[in-house]
């Protein structure tokens, strides 16, 4: 039975105009609230990126905190209950960013199950508007588009709202268990739990101290060449005919003269400060 | 310097590469979101107009 526009269908299986209207309009309120919901998870997700970041910076503070208590041999007790206290603070933040990720990620949720209550009723007017009413035809079709985009959209953002949460509760584990593997304080478990600092630490303070021995070996070399040109200067002073002006670079014959004729220039100077 | 110098420590390194994945993860789903919402901002718009033009006819 063909369904005419403004009229009502007699078996009242069809709805008229005006009730196609009221579906577009209810269906478009649900895609509108599926949108609030939306710019509810933006928000959240504002927050929850802002506090991530934070925890990061948190944990490399942290480290380097730790690290520097592992430059004593003999760590102070205040030292590393200073470390630990940042530590706890560390694992409340992160309870904090996992309640975070679980309201974005129950936003989501409760975002997909709006669209999915449209879905039926955006094909159901789909296929009423093309084939009786083309007139809401249009308007029919760029709801199902925006149904369509808006669903993708939550497809693939749930996933990855379930991926951080799941990922913030590891990091809250972690280091929770780290903790608590080093809440006795011994020296020993500290090192266990920030072990890759210690190296850390080691590492640099080695460079640290290769660059301070390389500085002090040029140094050295340095006073050795100073003393050489020194000594230099001194065989070649009184090696040096009488009146010929001494330790003027390239103007002095070789001192025995073997092996070049008379008057061949030697080499020059060694090199350093003059004299 | 030490055998264990490049190795890493099995917690706070866990703990540390764990956030940055779930902050990686966040800054992909935030483009993800802006982008599609600021695709459905100019869908909605469009549905607007679409709206108002059956309501005239």
């Amino acid at each position: 039975m063909m369904w005419r526009p403004g009229g009502s269908d007699p078996a009242g299986e069809l709805p008229t105009s005006p009730g196609i209207a009221r579906r577009l309009e209810t269906i478009g309120r649900i895609l509108d609230e599926s949108r609030d919901l939306l710019d509810t998870a933006v928000d959240r997700h504002t927050s929850l990126e802002a506090s991530l970041r934070r925890a990061d910076y948190q944990t490399r503070d942290l480290q380097w905190d730790a690290a520097k208590v592992l430059l004593d041999d003999d760590p102070s007790q205040p030292a590393m209950r200073t470390v630990e206290a940042a530590g706890n603070q560390l694992i409340g933040d992160l309870r904090r960013t996992q309640g975070q990720a679980e309201d974005l990620h129950d936003t989501l949720r409760q975002t997909r199950r709006h669209l999915e209550h449209a879905a039926p009723l955006v094909r159901e007017l789909t296929q009423l508007t093309s084939d009786q009413d083309p007139e809401h035809a249009v308007a029919a079709a760029m709801l199902a588009t925006r149904l369509e985009r808006l669903t993708t959209l939550v497809e693939l953002a749930t996933p990855l709202a379930e991926n951080v949460t799941s990922r913030v509760e590891q990091a809250h584990q972690a280091l929770d268990g780290g903790l608590m593997q080093v809440g006795d304080r011994s020296a020993d478990t500290f090192r266990q739990f920030w072990n890759i600092d210690r190296g850390l630490f080691d590492t640099a303070r080695e460079i640290a101290h290769a660059r301070t021995s390389t500085i002090y070996g040029a140094d050295l070399t340095e006073h050795a060449v100073n003393a050489t040109t020194l000594t230099a200067a001194y065989t070649r002073d009184m090696q040096r005919p009488q009146g010929y002006s001494p330790s003027l670079p390239g103007g002095y014959p070789h001192p025995a003269g073997a092996g070049r004729p008379a008057g061949t220039p030697g080499p020059g100077a060694p090199a350093g400060p003059s004299i | 310097m030490p055998t264990n110098a490049r190795t890493p420590a099995p917690h706070i390194s866990t703990v540390r590469s764990t956030i940055q994945e779930a902050t990686s993860d966040t800054t992909e789903l935030g483009d993800l979101l802006a982008a599609a919402l600021a695709a459905d901002d100019q869908q909605r718009a469009a549905t607007g107009r679409g709206a108002n033009d059956s309501g005239d006819r």
